[in-house]
This record gives C-alpha cells, sequence and structure tokens, in this order.
C-alpha cells in the first residue's frame, strides 16, 4: 500500500492504496458516489471527473497518477449549505436526467466548459459531453441543460421550460392536405410540443412539466444506486465464464481456488443445487421451457457461467478463477437460426430435467401458430387475392447497454434473512424466482430495488441474484457482484435476432386481404423471453394494419450466441422492420403513394385488433374466439402525428430531384423515410401492479408502490397521478417503490405498462384515500356524510361546495390524534383487460454516399399519440431516448462473432452507440387523445419510439437510391453491397 | 486494467529511461490504452508527467515539435495546428479521453485505423527517441513498421511538417466512429504531394498506389471493401490537393 494525497473537492485528502488502484475506486472509496462505473476502459465517461480543472475518465487513470493533483467531482458543486449549483438546477429543470447514474460525469464536464467557454455553442457543448455516453436521453435534453447553465452563470434571463403548445394540423380524425410551408415550431428541439386534444380537461398537475420527484439525489450524486452501499467484511464475486461457445464440462477441480488465501467460496455444478428454472422475469408460472440451472455441466455459448468465486478483493476473486481447472468436451456450435433445425445440427439441450421444449432434438423451443381464420379460409383469401406478395427480412442481435452494469449486492439481515439490493426491474419476480434455487421461501427474501442506472429490458432477469444469494448462504457474509461491460455484452441479455417472411395479398384496390407472417425468431441457449418476445412479435406484425384473415407461425430455436432477452419494444422492432419496409414494397410494386397505401390499410378507432387474442400467454386457436370480444381501438391520433411529422420533416423534398440529388455532390443522394408505429400498452389480464397510499400529520402523503423506475421517471408519473387525485403539489407526495418487504406487488417495469397499470392502480388507491378524507372533511364541516361527494379537494384542503374549507393538516391531524382515530390510507390494484395502442409516425431524412455506401442519418422526427402524457418532459424525453436506441439499431449496432463464436466488439470502442457529438436533429411531437381506460387518459410511450427508426431509414434509402436493404443495420459495407448488387 | 504492481514517477528523461531499461516495465503517459487494456501480466508503470515532455513549439520552417506528453486536447485547441489536424486529434478519442491520451501513446500505440497517426504521416512526421544509450530521430513510417525500436525506448516528441494544404476523407459507421478507411492527402509548401491511409494494413501508411493493397478484414469491413474504400476516398483526397 502506499500513501497518497490529493486535493479533494478543495480539501486535502490522504489514502493509502493499493497499487494498481484506479481513480475512481479511490474517489468512491472516499465517499465520491457520483463517479461511477460503466466499464474499466474509460468509454463510457460515467466515472468522470476534474483533475485540475481538466475532465477525464477516472476509470483509466491511477490513483497514483492523481497525486498532488486537484480532483474535482459532483459532491464538491453544490454550496456550503448545500444549495444546489445552477448546474445542477438546470440538469433538474430540463429534465436532463433520466437514471441520473451519469449524472455526476455530466455536469463536471459541463463545469469545466463553462470554466473555459461561458457562452459554447452547441457544437462545443456536444464535443463536451463526447466522453459521456448516454443511453437514456439522446443528449437532448442535457445540451438545453448546459444551454440553461451557461446563461444562468453568464446571468442571462432564463424562460421557464415548459411545453410549447402547437395548433392541430387535422381535425384529429382525418388526414389534413400536406402543406410544404407551413412554418416548424421556432423552439428548442429539447421542449416538447403538445398538441392538445379538447376531450382532455385542464388538469393541475398531471400533464404538467414536474421535476422529477428523484431529481434531488440524482444531480447531488448521492448513494442512490444498487453498487453505492458498503456493508463490513463485504466479499467480491466473480464468475468463470466459458471460452467455448458449446461444451460438456468434463470436471471441475477447484482445490487450488479453494486453498487460495481469502477466498471464501467456490460453487459450481458440482457442488450446487440443480433445480431448473427461466431466467426471464415474468409472472407466475413462468412461461416454458425451465432449461436453466444455476450451475451445469455444460457451456452454451462464450460467456455462459461456469464457476463464482466469493473472496476478501477482486484481485483474489481474479486469480482464484485462474487457478480453477475446467476440463471441457468442446462440441460443434451454431450461431444462425436458419441452421439450427438443419439436419445434424449439434443438439444444443439434450438434458432429461428441462421441462416444455417443444422438440430438443431438433433445437426448437417452440412452435407457435395463431391464425384468425382457418388455414384453409387463408388459402381462400390468398387465392381471390389480386397480387401476391412474399418477403424475407433478417434482423439481428444487439444489446441494450444501460450504462449501469448488472449489479447486486446480498446479506443476511439481523433477522438472518436474505436482503438483496440489486438492479433489477422485476423485484417481486426476482424474489419469487430464485426462492427455490436456493432453497428458500418467499418470506425468507426481500429484494430491494434502489435507483437504477437504465434497464431496457437487460434486468427483467433473475440473473444475478442466484450466484450471489449462493454465495451468502455458503460464506454467511456480504457479497457484492458487479459485471464487467464484456459480461454485459456477452452473459447478459440482449435483442432475438429473427428471420421474418411476409407473405400479403391485395385486392385490385390495394386493400389486404390475406397476411401470413413466418419467423424463426433466435433464442440463444436458453429461452428465457423467447416465448412472449416472439409472440409480441407476432402481435406487432400483424396487428397493425386491418386484414380478414391472418396467420402467424413461428419456430423458436436454440443457438449459441449470447442469451437473448427482453429489450425494450420487445418483439416488436424486429417485426416493425419487417412489416413497413414488406407494406412500402408493396406499394410501390402497385404504384401506390405508400403513405396512401398505409393509410388506407392501417388501424382506426373502432378497428378491432383481432390476432391479440389468439397469441400470447393466454392465447387460444383460431375460431375459438368471438370476433365481437376483439378488444377494439378506442382513440388513435394517428393523422395528426402523421402531419405533424411530415411538417416538420419537410415531407415534400423527398420528390424534388436536385434535394435528393444535390448537383453540387455528385456521390450524395438524400432521402426522407417514414414509418408508422404502434405499440401496445401493458400485457392485458396478467400485467399487474399495486399501490398504497397513507396520510401523514402534516396532510402530505406517503404512497408506496410496487412498480420499478429504471430511470424513466415512473415514480413521477406516479406521483403526480396521486397529487392529483389527493388536490396536493407534488412536493406532498413521497414516493417509495420496488421493495418487496414495504411496497405492494406489481409486475415490474416492463411492456410498457408503469403508467396504465401502476397508475391506475395509484389512481385508484389515491380515490380510496381522497373518500376517506372527504368524509373526516365533512364531518369538520358539519356537512352530512351522504353529501361528502360534493367535496373538493385541491390546494391542500378540502373544500365544500358553499365556499368553507377545511386543511389536509387539520384532517391529518383530527384523524390521527383527535377524535374517532383512523390512518387514512388506501390500497388498490390493478389488472387490465384491455391494451389500448399508443400511435406513432416516425420520420428519418439520411444523406448516403453511394461511392462508399456511407449513411449519415441528419434527422429524425417522430410524432407519438401516447394518450395523455402524464408529464410531457418526461415522456419527451422517453421518445428522444428510444429513438437514439433505435437508431443504433437500424444503423450502426451489431454482435459480431468470430470463427469460434466469441463475440468480438465487447466494448464501446467497437459496438458503436451514438454519443453526443455525432447525433441527428432530433424533434418529438405529443399528439394528445383522451384514452378513457387509462389514468387521466394516458397510454403508453416507452417502447414504441424502438419500431419506426430502423424502417423509417431503410425507407429513406430507398428514397435517395432506389434500393431496398432487407437487412439491418446498414452499415456502409451492408449498403455498398446492395447499391453494386442493384447496378450490376 | 492491467495488474499494476508498482508506480514510479520519475523526475528526468534519463531517470525514465533507466527505468525502462528493467523488464516489465510499461510507459504510462495517459494510461488511456495501458489502463484500458485488460491482460494478465504484471507491470510496473513508468509516469511520465513530470517530465516535462509536453508542449507545442514553432521550430520555424514550416514545422512544429510536438511534446510526447501533450495530450490530444491540447492539439485540438492549439491554433497553430491545421484546422484538419486539430479535428483529427479531436476525432481521435472522445473529450473525457483526449485530455488524458497524447501524442507519444497515440505514435506507441500505432493503431491502424488512427486519422491522426495517419495525418502525422503526411507531415513527414520525425519522432525523437531517447534510450538509456542516447538519443536517436526516426521516421513514423519506419517507427510502425518495427515496433522493436520502442522497446525500452520513450517518445520524446515528434516534428511535423503543416505548411501547404490539405484533404480528408472517411468512412465510418457513424460521423463519430473510427473511420474503416480513411484518406489524407498533403500538398507541401513546395508542392510536393503525400497521401496517407488507414484501416488498409496493420498500421497506417503512406501510399503510392492503391492497388497493391490487401488489406485486412473484420467485421466492419473486409478486405475487399477496405480495397475498395482506399480507392475512392485516396482519388478524391488527391483531386482535392490537385494531385
Amino acid at each position: 500500500m502506499k500513501a497518497i494525497s490529493i486535493t479533494l473537492n478543495g480539501k486535502p485528502c490522504s489514502a493509502l492504496v493499493a497499487p494498481g488502484t484506479s481513480l475512481r475506486d479511490l474517489l468512491r472509496a472516499e465517499g465520491c458516489f457520483s463517479v461511477r462505473f460503466g466499464s474499466d476502459d474509460g468509454s463510457t465517461g460515467a466515472a468522470t471527473v476534474l483533475v485540475d480543472g481538466v475532465p477525464v475518465s477516472a476509470d483509466v487513470v491511477l490513483a497514483e497518477q492523481a497525486e498532488g493533483h486537484a480532483v474535482d467531482t459532483l459532491e464538491g458543486l453544490e454550496g456550503p449549505g448545500g444549495e444546489l449549483h445552477p448546474i445542477q438546477q438546470a440538469f433538474m429543470v430540463t429534465g436532463a436526467l433520466q437514471s441520473g447514474y451519469s449524472a455526476g460525469a455530466m455536469m463536471m464536464v459541463t463545469k469545466a466548459l463553462l470554466a473555459r467557454t461561458p457562452n459554447p455553442s452547441e457544437e462545443e457543448i456536444r464535443d463536451a459531453l463526447s466522453g459521456v455516453l448516454d443511453r437514456e436521453t439522446a443528449y437532448v435534453k442535457v445540451v438545453e441543460a448546459v444551454q440553461r447553465a451557461a446563461a444562468v452563470l453568464r446571468g442571462d434571463a432564463v424562460e421557464p421550460f415548459r411545453p410549447h403548445i402547437l395548433t392541430p394540423l387535422t381535425n384529429g380524425r382525418d388526414p389534413a392536405p400536406y402543406e410544404p410551408k407551413r412554418p416548424a415550431p421556432g423552439v428548442s428541439p429539447a421542449v416538447p410540443r403538445v398538441i392538445p386534444s379538447p376531450d382532455v380537461p385542464e388538469m393541475s398537475v398531471v400533464g404538467k412539466p414536474e421535476i422529477k420527484v428523484d431529481a434531488l439525489k440524482l444531480v447531488k450524486g448521492n448513494p442512490a444506486f444498487s453498487d453505492d452501499i458498503e456493508l463490513r467484511g463485504m466479499l467480491t464475486a466473480r464468475v468463470l465464464r466459458s471460452p467455448h461457445a458449446h461444451a460438456r464440462i468434463l470436471d471441475i477441480d477447484d482445490s487450488a481456488a479453494v486453498a487460495l488465501p481469502g477466498v471464501h467460496a467456490v460453487i459450481h455444478f458440482k457442488n450446487t443445487r440443480r433445480v431448473v428454472y427461466a431466467s426471464g422475469g415474468q409472472s407466475w408460472p413462468n412461461p416454458l421451457p425451465w432449461d436453466q440451472v444455476s450451475f451445469d455441466n455444460k457451456v452454451r455459448h462464450v460467456g455462459d457461467r461456469v464457476a463464482a468465486v466469493a473472496a476478501d478483493s477482486a484481485d483474489i476473486a481474479e486469480e482464484a478463477l485462474r487457478l480453477i481447472k475446467v476440463t471441457y468436451e468442446v462440441l460443434p456450435f451454431i450461431l444462425d437460426e436458419r441452421d439450427a433445425m438443419k439436419p445434424g445440427a449439434p443438439v444444443i439441450h439434450e438434458e432429461s430435467d428441462a421441462v416444455g421444449i417443444h422438440d430438443a432434438s431438433r433445437n426448437v423451443v417452440h412452435h407457435i401458430l395463431a391464425a384468425t381464420v382457418p388455414d384453409a379460409a387463408l388459402e381462400e383469401a390468398f387465392d381471390s387475392a389480386h397480387k401476391v406478395y412474399e418477403h424475407t427480412f433478417r434482423v439481428h442481435q444487439v444489446q441494450q447497454t444501460p450504462i449501469e452494469p448488472h449489479v447486486c449486492v446480498g446479506w443476511l439481515d439481523e433477522d438472518e434473512r436474505l436482503v438483496f439490493r440489486t438492479a433489477t426491474q422485476v423485484p417481486f419476480h426476482a424474489r419469487r424466482m430464485v426462492a427455490p434455487l436456493l432453497g428458500l421461501t418467499v418470506k425468507d427474501i426481500r429484494v430491494i430495488k434502489p435507483r437504477i442506472g437504465g434497464g431496457f429490458g437487460a434486468k427483467q432477469e433473475m440473473l444475478l441474484e442466484d450466484i450471489v444469494g449462493h454465495l451468502v448462504l455458503k460464506t454467511r457474509k456480504p457479497v457484492r457482484l458487479v459485471l464487467s461491460r464484456e459480461e454485459e455484452f456477452a452473459s447478459s441479455r440482449s435483442r432475438h435476432p429473427q428471420t421474418i417472411t411476409y407473405r400479403t395479398g391485395v385486392d385490385d384496390k390495394g386493400f389486404l386481404v390475406a397476411q401470413e407472417m413466418r419467423m424463426i425468431g433466435n433464442t440463444g441457449p436458453y429461452g428465457t423471453h423467447g416465448f412472449t418476445v416472439q409472440n409480441v412479435a407476432g402481435i406487432r406484425g400483424l396487428t397493425s394494419y386491418n386484414c380478414p384473415a391472418k396467420k402467424f407461425d413461428c419456430h423458436v430455436v436454440y443457438t449459441n450466441i449470447p442469451v437473448p432477452g427482453a429489450y425494450r419494444g420487445y418483439g416488436a422492432p424486429q417485426a416493425e422492420f419487417a412489416l413497413e419496409c414488406h407494406m412500402e414494397d408493396i406499394a410501390r410494386d402497385l404504384g401506390m403513394d405508400m403513405l396512401a397505401f398505409k393509410r388506407q390499410n392501417w388501424v382506426k378507432v373502432g378497428d378491432k385488433l383481432d390476432i391479440v387474442m389468439y397469441l400470447g400467454e393466454r392465447g387460444t386457436a383460431a375460431g375459438e374466439v368471438d370476433p365481437a370480444s376483439y378488444p377494439p381501438v378506442m382513440t388513435s391520433g394517428t393523422e395528426e402525428c402523421v402531419a405533424q411529422g411530415m411538417r416538420a420533416a419537410g415531407w415534400h423534398r423527398r420528390n424534388d430531384p436536385d434535394w435528393v440529388s444535390p448537383p453540387d455532390r455528385p456521390n450524395i443522394r438524400r432521402g426522407i423515410g417514414f414509418a408508422f408505429c404502434m405499440h401496445g400498452t401493458a400485457i392485458p389480464f396478467l400485467d399487474m401492479g399495486g399501490c398504497s397510499i397513507k396520510m401523514n400529520d402534516d396532510g402530505s402523503f406517503n404512497v408506496l408502490a410496487g412498480a420499478a423506475d429504471l430511470g424513466t421517471g415512473a415514480d413521477t408519473v406516479l406521483s403526480q397521478i396521486a397529487a392529483e387525485v389527493l388536490g396536493v403539489p407534488l412536493e406532498d407526495v413521497k414516493m417509495y417503490s420496488g421493495d418487496t418487504d414495504m411496497t405492494p406487488f406489481d409486475v415490474g417495469a416492463y411492456a410498457s405498462s408503469t403508467t396504465y397499470i401502476s397508475g391506475t392502480a395509484v389512481k385508484r388507491a389515491a380515490d380510496a384515500v381522497r373518500w376517506r378524507i372527504k368524509l373526516r372533511a365533512a364531518r369538520l364541516l358539519g356537512i352530512p356524510e351522504e353529501e361528502a361527494c360534493s367535496i373538493e379537494l385541491r390546494d391542500r384542503r378540502a373544500w365544500a361546495a358553499d365556499g368553507r374549507s377545511v386543511s389536509l393538516e387539520d384532517i391529518a391531524l383530527n384523524s390521527l390524534h383527535t377524535e374517532d382515530h383512523e390512518q387514512i390510507m388506501g390500497t388498490a390494484s390493478f389488472v387490465s383487460p384491455d391494451c389500448p395502442p399508443p400511435f406513432g409516425a416516425q420520420f428519418a431524412e439520411i444523406e448516403l454516399d453511394v461511392d462508399t455506401g456511407q449513411v449519415t442519418v441528419t434527422r429524425l422526427v417522430m410524432a407519438v399519440d401516447c394518450g395523455v402524457a402524464i408529464n410531457p418532459v418526461t415522456a419527451s424525453g422517453q421518445i428522444e431516448g428510444g429513438m437514439l436506441q433505435a437508431l443504433g439499431y437500424g444503423h450502426c449496432e451489431e454482435f459480431a462473432f468470430d470463427e469460434s463464436g466469441r463475440m468480438v466488439n465487447t466494448e464501446f470502442d467497437t459496438y458503436r452507440i451514438y454519443r453526443a457529438d455525432e447525433m441527428p436533429e432530433m424533434e418529438v411531437f405529443l399528439v394528445q387523445t383522451m384514452e378513457d381506460s387509462g389514468p387521466f387518459g394516458a397510454k403508453a410511450v416507452a417502447e414504441i419510439p424502438k419500431d419506426g427508426v430502423a424502417p423509417a431509414l431503410r425507407s429513406a434509402i430507398l428514397n435517395a437510391t432506389g434500393v431496398a436493404i432487407d437487412e439491418i443495420p446498414f452499415t456502409p459495407e451492408r449498403v455498398w453491397r446492395a447499391l453494386r448488387s442493384a447496378r450490376s | 486494467m492491467p495488474k499494476v504492481v508498482d508506480y514510479h514517477r520519475p523526475a528526468s528523461v534519463e531517470e525514465a529511461v533507466g527505468l525502462l531499461a528493467q523488464p516489465n516495465t510499461a510507459v504510462l503517459a495517459g494510461g488511456t490504452r495501458v489502463n484500458a487494456t485488460p491482460f494478465a501480466g504484471r507491470v510496473v508503470a513508468v509516469d511520465l508527467q513530470s517530465l516535462g515532455l509536453s508542449g507545442i513549439e514553432d521550430v520555424g520552417g514550416g514545422r512544429l515539435r510536438l511534446g510526447a506528453t501533450t495530450t490530444l486536447q491540447a492539439l485540438a485547441d492549439d491554433p497553430r495546428l491545421p484546422d484538419l489536424m486539430r479535428t483529427l486529434a479531436r476525432r481521435e478519442a472522445p473529450s473525457t479521453m483526449r485530455t488524458l491520451a497524447t501524442v507519444g501513446g497515440t505514435i506507441a500505440a500505432g493503431g491502424w485505423e488512427s486519422e491522426l497517426l495517419t495525418g502525422f504521416l503526411v507531415c513527414d512526421a520525425q519522432v525523437e527517441l531517447r534510450t538509456a544509450t542516447g538519443s536517436r530521430t526516426v521516421t513514423l513510417p519506419e517507427l510502425l513498421g518495427d515496433c522493436e525500436l520502442l522497446r525500452g525506448t520513450l517518445i520524446v516528441s515528434v516534428t511535423l511538417s503543416v505548411d501547404g494544404a490539405f484533404a480528408a476523407e472517411r468512412t465510418g459507421r457513424t460521423p463519430g466512429d473510427q473511420a474503416i478507411v480513411s484518406a489524407i492527402a498533403r500538398r507541401s509548401g513546395a508542392g510536393i504531394v503525400s497521401v496517407a491511409a488507414s484501416g488498409v494494413a496493420a498500421t497506417p501508411l503512406l501510399l503510392t498506389d492503391t492497388t497493391t493493397l490487401v488489406p485486412p478484414s473484420d467485421f466492419r469491413g473486409t478486405s475487399e471493401y477496405r480495397s475498395h474504400l482506399a480507392t475512392v476516398l485516396v482519388a478524391r483526397v488527391r483531386k482535392a490537393v490537385g494531385a
């Protein structure tokens, strides 16, 4: 150990460090929890601090390198009395923070920039932010925050950050003629553009740009995340990963590792319970197959679990991993789903205790069939068609890449119950699923979900909890396990690759008469979300357009790629890429305008969502459902979305030859593309949320919700719903969520369900509380109980019809301390029979170099009908961030493998996600509709922005070059080869 | 991060090269490469921060001398460098890494897709080396072609000719992505045109002819595609500088 001295946030700091200790680890040990781990190579920038005023990634700085230097972190930014710095205020006000995991990095970069350049250009801001990756905001509101902070620090006046209200371009139902010269709104891209609906009443808290309820802890870098906890005697866990894509483990010799001083436990298949399970975080009973065990005697992908170690330090744990001797019998492997069912393909699951594999000998996990008509009727419909089109598309594997990796800390509490503080989207599922693997019951376990640094589906898994649980139970000590970035890529979860074939029949007027979707879904080596993701692909791929005869035929197959799972959008981005491309190609062949063809077929208010009834965990066979029971579309803002998007995108330019082929740039072609988007809102009859609300002495409220905020703003939205019902400002609602001991059950954060499902549960619980308040107010105001319903709650008071009022504080004091004592509280839960679809119009503008194939995305515009946006700032932030991920999906991100099946791009330099300094322009519109089934008119917003970018890019390339490319991402070589092929 | 078992911060170049003559030592300039590269070996880090090797000096004749520990951010900020070279320095690494990454580290890494190194090549880069036995200057192509030259050696500076006109072309997945292939041309004040490319060989190359290239393949670009890009991009930059 060496003693070093630095000046930390203006104060002398001395510490003993081991050789090789990073500055990041030193600062966290000194209590600077805003310095966060995203990767060891510095590429995420989440550990950015200032050294002598210069922003550096502390991941790649040795603590000893900092000796003698001044180091500043977010913890030093606030004033001496804890007052927020203008930079912190600006990040709060503009909604620049979603999870806030990289908040410290972003704000320290901002501090350095503004110290050097008080009035930076947007280009300078984006350059300064280029070292801090953000997977959540698309940087739009972060840039706005920096500009606002700069203005405040210069002493300039700043306007309140609030939505820009636009006049509708349509009557809400019918298309509007496109007028190219309509001006676009002249406000910052970060400002949400809201197109109001006359059906939506004026509200006090809902619909307002409230600051996130968790903003304070995020802008101060408080220890809010899973890894921000230190427990005495805590051990560090590491996992030995398979170097082979497919191999049998003949033996494991752990004797040397066990003997290493400082090692407390080594676990593997020879000393761990064998209990089959499925790791996908879903409702009970978990969908089949149950084809995993904590540690198996076979590995099925590079990065699969082999063993785990708990030791006194990371160094010792890693040394122990090196000492474990594993004897493998290496087996042939497959990566491509199209090879999985071929004769002679290696069998990936031959174990006898797996449950629910459709045909293990052919690697077929599921064969999903669904249809709205019997096969004979379908073929009859095809026979009657004017034209029949068949088209195959391939979509690839990408990763969610939350900047916070999977983190799980486990310990035995004072009652010797097992506690997990874990980065999960599904705390209740995780508790239920891990219990049998550990030989425990649900009541023996508590799962706490603190702040989460993004999830996007990757954390809709029970991924680490069983390993940590085994190690805690074996050592009786606290254990921490954090995945490295390489493990995040190779050993966590990703999006399913698929091969999708559409066959569609159209009549002579361009209406669909029959549509079949055949699909091979690649679930990798384990089933986990394989069934449900492909089901959603079927739903989304066969719902957007009306058609009297539909069929979905899907094989879900095993391969040896890293495990796919849930990824924001589930199967929809895959399916909608194929569907939208297929529809555009049909329109071109028919000689119809693409928009007109899609419009005459897309679903509208009153249309029935027929295929939904035949798919999913509760799906039924063709003909077994009364068509009258098909759920109808109740609200749709599609036409307004299209009109706003066309205006913003400058749609007319796509038909201007001089714009498409600029005369002064002979190798450049430009194009604008469009995709129609439709998503779901939660899973009907399955997704459930619960909430409990209690009133405090001062008339404030504690809301206890099972929902899991991943940075999306769910806690804020749920609080706004409660505040609206209870007639109080948002600050009077204190939210606590995602703790299996303390809050009611909730399925968790997935399937675009939180606002709609959990929000309705909150609203119902608040309604119950409101009724108790009214009864108490009636007594205090001398109003008969039967007239209590006439009392209104607003401005922290209960108001009688005659204008008299009593404060909520007086009501609370009366109920808790004075007479007829009562804890005013309410509990409610909600499961929906509906899944009202949000709609959207996605536009993309590109430039393409015809000599090289390079596609540059210059602009993305999306207009979304998400019903009433409970908080337009967080809702627009969701859309911006979703488009960022969708852009990567369509344009540049991909898993690449070597000849041994090993993923070769497990770091951000080569697995490319967009940085701040290379983003296209973005513009987002929120088109209101009043969805009566949702809380205060809300539908979902989180996933629909994932659906349209890839097909819109393909549409734009088609517009620019006339060449259709049926595989993503649109990387330069793929595009170049397509152009070359088209020329020849 | 590799297992750093000891750390030295020498106060002089002589002390540094003495340390580097010892086995298992690694030069620690900014740390973006050494500290970011996982490997099982154990190294003794020799930190150059106190050697005074940072700074940019105009040595006349259209030449600039860049100290080895000058950061890429300093290059990006210095108006004495041609705009293109400043842009290349900025592209080489994002903001929180280029404040650490150095000129010497970039040369020592010899990245095959480094656009900055490609720019150095067309600037007739001369690299000053120091060992325990003395100093010498080599050309950048010599250094890139023989990694043994860096064994036990300290890069002290690189001198660039920055006069004349420049042109650059690149193809990448995204605007900020490291180029799959880049081409850079310079017409010197004396009218001599030099062209270099990245992504077409194990290190960036000065080119006279693209037809003989056999680039390596990776998932971002096959050999065939990289050859094609080299042909297209070199032709463009040659045309842009009037060659």
